[in-house]
């Protein structure tokens, strides 16, 4: 057998993956920061982009207008963060539910929580209820609709994960016919286009408020995830393996489902539903880097950030009227899920 | 590590009983195979005994300690289960695997370390299979993706081994092997206790065998006792002789004689 400093060196050398994906990711994210900062209707190019971020630390002279701060802190910083909070907070939503639920092809969706905040945000609105109640609405939707879902699936204990499943299917299919409800009795020439661009996907009607709540809402559930990552990898392998190793299921079921709700809760409360990307991103993420929670979840952060911060970039210089983030993501989705399909197909 | 059944009864409906009074112990050093046809409460007595099921009545003891006393971390300490096939989700590396053995060891906040992956490394040379730590666990073949298990419940550090079937997905070399690998463990001073459906292996392998019928514990000896008593017929409704070739049992249906 072999000993010490010998195992170690040889444990490092035949398991160390692909080292080089991450400080990629971050690479990227760090381009595609700053690009979308740069490209707009107003463009700012990068030198003095850099500068005026800096300006805000350092004495610099100022060479800038006051058109280009004003368009790089009060529009552009908090589109570009809320976008890579929000695509983050997608990202790793879907990661989390895949290995919860022991099912690459689950989305944030699973729970409902997407369904019952757009009906709750469809319902403030027709309610005339103003920006802030809207939102707040939008979140206690996706939240009852996932405490509804849990209360449901522990009628069925033998079967937790099925449970969920399939509650959570039966609560989105109940919400989605509120939502269709509300929108059957709204008026169609002022509430129902409101519930229909709200609901679409976009980053355009963001506020400093939305920053604040996905700052808050995304990165602290993403913590505790990156606290419990090595319970998720255990989890993946279900739940008998799981407690015989140790893994206090139910707590950790209920930690990860409760974040991954809150983060996608927030996010659909502040941009309305952004589908797909729960998907698609964590899947990628996996096949650069396999499938280790320790290394998938800040590998997904990075990655769905870059990607949402991206795609809204797109979306802002594609066409002169913006296009709903919502739709490109749509599809790109698609097409990719179809891939997953054909992909999962050839291996059975 | 000394494991106890205490008048175990379990229900799944509150009306009929699937596991009905079963008391019994096993020692350390003991391969205890647990028989019974399909539906006779082999695999509720495994869950009773993971805490995955609370029973309704009686209790489970590891050394002298009453299981509903202990954590969930507690239990992984003393027993381990290996299932007939794990099937994660997702595919992790070898290492990885048998590095979840060690889940129980770290806090629930944390992830392993430099000691755990010496473990998981110690556990993997056991099996001959540590040249394997890099690869991915679904491009491994049936044998040794058990040999990964066997591993991951040795780096678990539990007295108390709980195999569910471990031959029924191996090819026949596979299978002796992987016998051979679990009375290994047992002369190392493990637990065995391993549910199979092969009669004949029973008899070869372990050194004492349970029988379990309609819930209850039917019959409770050693190989060589089973084999020369006319039990094995009515337990299993079918005319069954067991022969002794060269100390080794083979045995033969009736119809086929």
């Amino acid at each position: 057998m072999q000993k010490g400093g010998e195992i170690k060196d040889t444990v490092k050398f035949r398991v160390k993956e692909r080292p080089y994906v991450l400080p990629l990711l971050l690479l990227v994210f760090i381009l595609t920061f700053f690009i979308s900062f740069a490209l707009g209707r107003y463009p700012v190019d990068p030198i003095t982009l850099v500068k005026i971020l800096l300006s805000r630390i350092l004495p610099l002279e100022e060479t800038w207008s006051s058109q280009a701060e004003t368009v790089v802190f009060n529009i552009r910083l908090p589109r570009v963060l809320i976008g890579a909070f929000i695509g983050a907070g997608l990202s790793l939503s879907g990661l989390v539910y895949q290995g919860i639920f022991q099912n690459p092809m689950v989305s944030p969706d699973v729970l409902g929580s997407t369904s019952g905040a757009a009906a709750g945000s469809a319902l403030g609105i027709l309610a005339g209820m103003g920006y802030f109640s809207i939102s707040a609405m939008s979140f206690l939707g996706g939240i009852t609709a996932v405490l509804i879902v849990l209360m449901i699936a522990r009628r069925v204990p033998g079967q937790p994960v099925l449970g969920l499943v399939l509650s959570g299917i039966m609560i989105s299919s109940l919400f989605n016919s509120l939502l269709s409800f509300i929108k059957l009795v709204a008026d169609t020439d002022d509430v129902l286009p409101q519930i229909t661009y709200y609901l679409i996907g976009s980053l355009s009607s963001t506020r400093n408020s939305d920053l604040a709540a996905c700052a808050l809402l995304i990165t602290v559930p993403a913590i505790v995830l990156y606290l419990i990552r090595w319970n998720l990898n255990v989890m993946t392998l279900g739940e008998e393996e799981a407690v015989s190793l140790g893994v206090n299921t139910k707590a950790i079921r209920f930690t990860a489902v409760v974040c991954a709700t809150l983060m996608t809760a927030v996010s659909t409360a502040a941009a309305g539903m952004i589908g797909w990307i729960g998907l698609v991103i964590p899947h990628l993420v996996r096949m650069s880097i396999g499938c280790d929670y320790r290394k998938t979840i800040p590998a997904t952060i990075l990655m769905g950030s870059s990607f949402l911060m991206l795609v809204d970039t797109v979306s802002r210089n594609l066409t002169t009227s913006e296009i709903p983030i919502g739709i490109l993501t749509s599809f790109i989705g698609a097409p990719f899920f179809l891939y997953l399909i054909i992909r999962e197909g050839k291996k059975t | 590590m000394k494991l106890e059944i205490r008048n175990l009864t379990f229900s799944y409906d509150g009306k009929k009983n699937v596991l009905d009074g079963i008391s019994t112990s096993f020692e350390s050093g003991e391969f205890t195979v647990v028989l019974g046809r399909n539906g006779a409460g082999k695999t509720t007595l495994f869950k009773n005994l993971l805490g995955l099921l609370k029973p309704q009545k009686g209790e489970v003891l590891c050394d002298g300690l009453s299981f509903s006393d202990m954590s969930i971390r507690e239990k992984a300490r003393k027993i381990a289960y290996i299932p007939q096939e794990s099937n994660p989700a997702f595919s992790y590396s070898v290492l990885t695997s048998v590095l979840m053995g060690t889940t129980s060891m770290i806090s629930s906040l944390s992830s392993p370390k430099e000691k755990e992956i010496r473990k998981a490394y110690e556990a993997l040379e056991k099996f001959h299979i540590a040249d394997l730590a890099g690869r991915k666990t679904n491009t491994l073949s049936g044998g040794e993706r058990q040999l990964v298990l066997c591993a991951r419940a040795v780096a678990q550090e539990a007295g108390i081994l709980l195999f569910d079937e471990p031959t029924s997905n191996l090819d026949w070399a596979n299978q002796i092997k992987t016998l051979g690998n679990i009375r290994a463990l047992t002369r190392d001073g493990y637990t065995a206790i391993v549910s199979t459906h092969n009669l004949e292996q029973a008899l070869n392998f372990a050194s004492r065998i349970i029988l379990i019928k309609d819930g209850k514990l039917c019959y409770d000896a050693s190989p060589a006792e089973l084999a020369s008593s006319s039990l094995l017929s009515s337990f299993y409704d079918i005319d069954i002789s067991v022969e002794e070739y060269k100390g080794h049992y083979i045995c033969i249906p009736k119809e086929s004689e």
